[in-house]
């Protein structure tokens, strides 16, 4: 019998019960790692063949996230991915030590934190490193419309801080088509007015360990589920070259490890990326790479051979032993 | 190199998305696209794995149902 060698144990940590992570565990199996999936026992994780093992979530926050903590401090896996948006903001925001949060969230480099879960986060984190991005204010009540007319250029779009699949979303030509849709936006929620950039939207997918790029791929969205900022049912994939070296930056700077779902708006004047979301965690496109000779499971695989030889030529006896046994 | 792969560029579909689009859209061309294997569509079906295959067919039968259920009411 064949046996494959085990390179990375992994756990996917999902709350949401979200049908894009349903071929995540493919990725990670065909890559060589074990998988283990943490999630309720509705959850679209499940309905694959793919995991190794099945860890219950607790209904609870408070018992869930201890679950987490658990997993972080027995140190079994190497690779922890949280898979869904609630749950990194709630690990963001929850009381673990810098430590434990290096080797949970999909960032290592921690005073960047502010960019998961919030978009105005990105924005302000993009400014600071002279990252192309555009401008915004915020809205919370009708006593910020004159900044935004003012300080802003026309057309707009607005953004919900913590949302996402286009909650809430719209286009404004003008001041007066902006506050023709006020009634859509909460109040006193710091939603962000955004420029929005004339061009080309290029969503981009990619996989990064330790801020390091192992794969990405691009392309134009052709058809939408429920109209313009939903999510896209039919692609375009093109290679996009120039992409590259603003994401080897991008991952270096955050130091991200895990998959990454990222938009560049390409300005049609100045033919500027601008970085308009990001969003650190799968999501369906990934597993077609394969389509594409984008092949994320090939690219992790690539990345932890190279890694293991290089672990095995730095590392003491001991460990050199353990990693042997598996072959 | 894949098939549908020409000039470096790949359309691709997302079947679970793409069909259930379809049925609340009520966009048959769609539909059959899928059903005739237009530009090797069948591709992109997970056929790798049946238990999420179930799952999928299970999700869009419901929607399929609750579809002519609604049209047998009107």
């Amino acid at each position: 019998m064949l046996i494959t060698p085990v390179k990375m144990r992994v756990l996917i940590v999902c709350l949401e019960n979200w049908d894009t992570l349903s071929e995540i565990p493919y990725i990670l199996k065909s890559a060589g790692c074990a998988v283990d999936v943490f999630c309720s026992k509705d959850s679209w994780l499940l309905s694959n063949s793919f995991y190794d093992n099945w860890i219950e979530r607790k209904n609870q926050q408070i018992e869930y996230i201890n679950q987490v903590e658990e997993f972080v401090n027995t140190g079994d896996y190497e690779w922890i991915i949280l898979a869904d948006d609630v749950i990194i903001k709630q690990i963001n925001e929850s009381y673990f030590t810098d430590q434990q949060l290096e080797k949970l969230l999909p960032i290592s480099n921690l005073n960047y934190r502010s960019i998961l879960s919030s978009k105005i986060g990105l924005s302000n984190f993009c400014f600071e490193n002279k990252i192309a991005s555009p401008a915004y204010v915020l809205y919370n009540n009708s006593s910020d419309l004159d900044n935004i007319q003012s300080k802003i250029r026309f057309p707009v779009i607005n953004k919900i801080d913590f949302s996402w699949g286009g909650a809430n979303m719209f286009v404004s030509n003008d001041i007066e088509s902006f506050k023709s849709n006020l009634h859509l936006l909460p109040l006193n929620q710091n939603t962000m007015v955004q420029e929005f950039i004339i061009g080309e939207e290029v969503p981009v997918e990619a996989l990064f360990y330790k801020g390091e790029l192992l794969e990405y791929m691009t392309s134009k969205i052709l058809v939408f589920d429920k109209g313009p900022f939903s999510l896209s049912t039919k692609r375009l994939y093109y290679d996009n070259p120039d992409l590259k070296p603003l994401l080897k930056a991008l991952g270096k700077k955050l130091g991200i490890t895990g998959f990454a779902n990222m938009a560049y708006m390409k300005e049609s004047s100045s033919g500027v990326y601008n970085l308009i979301e990001i969003d650190l965690r799968p999501n369906s496109w990934m597993a077609y790479g394969k389509f594409c000779n984008r092949d994320f499971s090939k690219a992790l695989k690539q990345f932890l051979n190279a890694d293991t030889i290089s672990h095995n030529e730095s590392k003491n006896d001991f460990q050199s032993i353990e990693i042997s046994l598996f072959f | 190199m894949n098939l549908r792969m020409i000039s470096n560029q790949l359309k691709s579909v997302f079947f679970f998305k793409e069909v259930r689009r379809s049925f609340w859209q009520n966009d048959l061309k769609s539909v059959l696209k899928w059903i005739f294997n237009f530009k090797h569509y069948w591709q992109f079906i997970p056929l790798y794995d049946l238990k999420l295959m179930k799952r999928i067919m299970r999700e869009l039968g419901k929607i399929l149902k609750q579809k002519i259920t609604n049209l047998f009411n009107h």
